[in-house]
């Protein structure tokens, strides 16, 4: 299928023609693409950015709004590339709001898409901090507490933070991900998503 | 691997993958390559969410400012693994004895004694919730066996393995709350489904694992 084909009337939501179907003007397939990955794109754009910086969101918006440019002006032909043009354009928005923190305006387009499914960011800081604060109440050692502040407070690498520490890499992997897997139950359990 | 992601890794594959991001241990291509494959699947973004939001939290967080719970003493390093793999060695004896045949366990003539960084698999979900996927290191090991250690909950006692056509076998919780064996790896690509069962406060429970897929039914 090529992008001169006109395809607004075709209904096959995979990604496969997706690219296709965007340069063709088809407006469907452009909230196709919106579905598919705006929720990818939010969480991604978060870890690029400084922990709690409200500027992901615009950001994050930034992202779709000059992938779907691209793909209307046809500049993506490949859709098997799509997610690794997609992934490319996230890290080149943050690493460019962080040189010059500059802030763009999507396009309409993407004015009446719906808000944000993302259940993390339906919380607001008070009850992440409150949920965050039952993980911690649940690890009675010290230094799993230590683990969990210098491997998401300070930032240190899962090396850094065991020779520091003098524990192996099985520990730190116990405590991490117990310590994930329960801030999910207490989001799950605050109604947020499914368990 | 830095073209699109048109087919879908293995569980245990995707498993290992997410681990080492998370574990921020993806750089250059890889880390590229894997945000990429992870865009479009729902469920490997919302772990990246919780994972965000517990930064996010930390950071927020006053009552967690910084030093706040710095260690003054650090015990020195007492290694788990090689304990757990001790008490693997029992259970793979066992095991060696009947489905797999004695041939295919312990160490063949002239071979090292000791088996360096052999596949490990870990299930790490104690809340019974389904569909966990286990974490997975040393996928790459040329190790006869799989370590596969199962997190237990803390009220857990008299733990029995269970695997087709094997005689059960009694498993002894770790301090650290796991139970653990040793799997031949010849016999990963069955589709095998070992059952644990244990003692909760007088009711007896019941998980399963799913050794080849890496995950909990």
């Amino acid at each position: 299928m090529s992008a001169g084909e006109g395809t607004a009337t075709v209904d096959v939501p995979g990604a496969t023609d997706l690219v296709a179907r965007i340069a063709a003007g088809d407006r469907r397939a452009e909230h196709d693409f919106i579905r598919q990955y705006e929720r990818g794109v939010r969480a991604l754009v978060r870890r690029h950015c400084r922990p709690n910086d409200p500027i992901a969101d615009d950001l994050a918006q930034d992202v779709l709004a000059r992938v779907l440019e691209r793909l209307r002006a046809g500049a993506i032909r490949d859709s098997v590339a799509l997610p690794a043009y997609v992934q490319a354009t996230i890290v080149h928005t943050t690493s460019a709001e962080y040189r010059a923190r500059r802030v763009t305006e999507g396009p309409a387009v993407l004015d009446d898409l719906p808000a944000s499914d993302n259940p993390v960011e339906r919380l607001d800081s008070e009850q992440l901090a409150a949920l965050l604060r039952k993980v911690l109440a649940q690890l009675p050692v010290a230094r799993d507490r230590e683990i969990l502040v210098r491997f998401y407070l300070d930032e240190q690498d899962k090396d850094e933070v065991c020779r520091s520490l003098g524990i192996d890499a099985t520990h730190f992997h116990r405590v991490v991900f117990r310590a994930r897997e329960r801030f999910r139950d207490l989001l799950h359990r605050a109604g947020l998503g499914e368990p | 691997m830095t073209s699109g992601t048109p087919t879908r890794m293995a569980a245990w594959l995707e498993s290992a993958w997410l681990a080492r991001y998370l574990d921020r241990q993806l750089e250059g291509e890889e880390l590229a390559w894997f945000e990429a494959y992870l865009l479009d699947k729902p469920e490997l973004v919302e772990t990246v969410e919780v994972d965000d939001a517990m930064r996010d939290s930390f950071a927020g967080e006053p009552g967690i400012a910084r030093g706040g719970h710095r260690l003054d003493r650090v015990r020195r390093h007492t290694p788990i693994f090689p304990r757990r793999i001790a008490a693997a060695a029992t259970v793979v004896a066992a095991l060696g004895m009947g489905w797999f045949g004695r041939s295919a366990i312990g160490p063949k003539p002239g071979m090292e004694a000791v088996i360096a960084d052999p596949t490990r698999i870990v299930y790490d979900t104690t809340r019974g919730s389904t569909g966990s996927v286990a974490q997975l290191s040393h996928a790459a090991s040329a190790s006869p066996y799989v370590l596969i250690e199962v997190a237990m909950p803390p009220s857990a006692r008299n733990v029995v393995l269970a695997l087709d056509g094997q005689p059960d076998v009694s498993l002894e919780i770790s301090p650290d709350g796991f139970v653990s064996f040793l799997f031949p790896r010849n016999a990963m690509d069955r589709s095998r489904r070992a059952e644990i069962s244990y003692l909760d406060h007088g009711v007896t429970r019941r998980r399963s694992i799913e050794i080849a897929s890496g995950r909990t039914p």
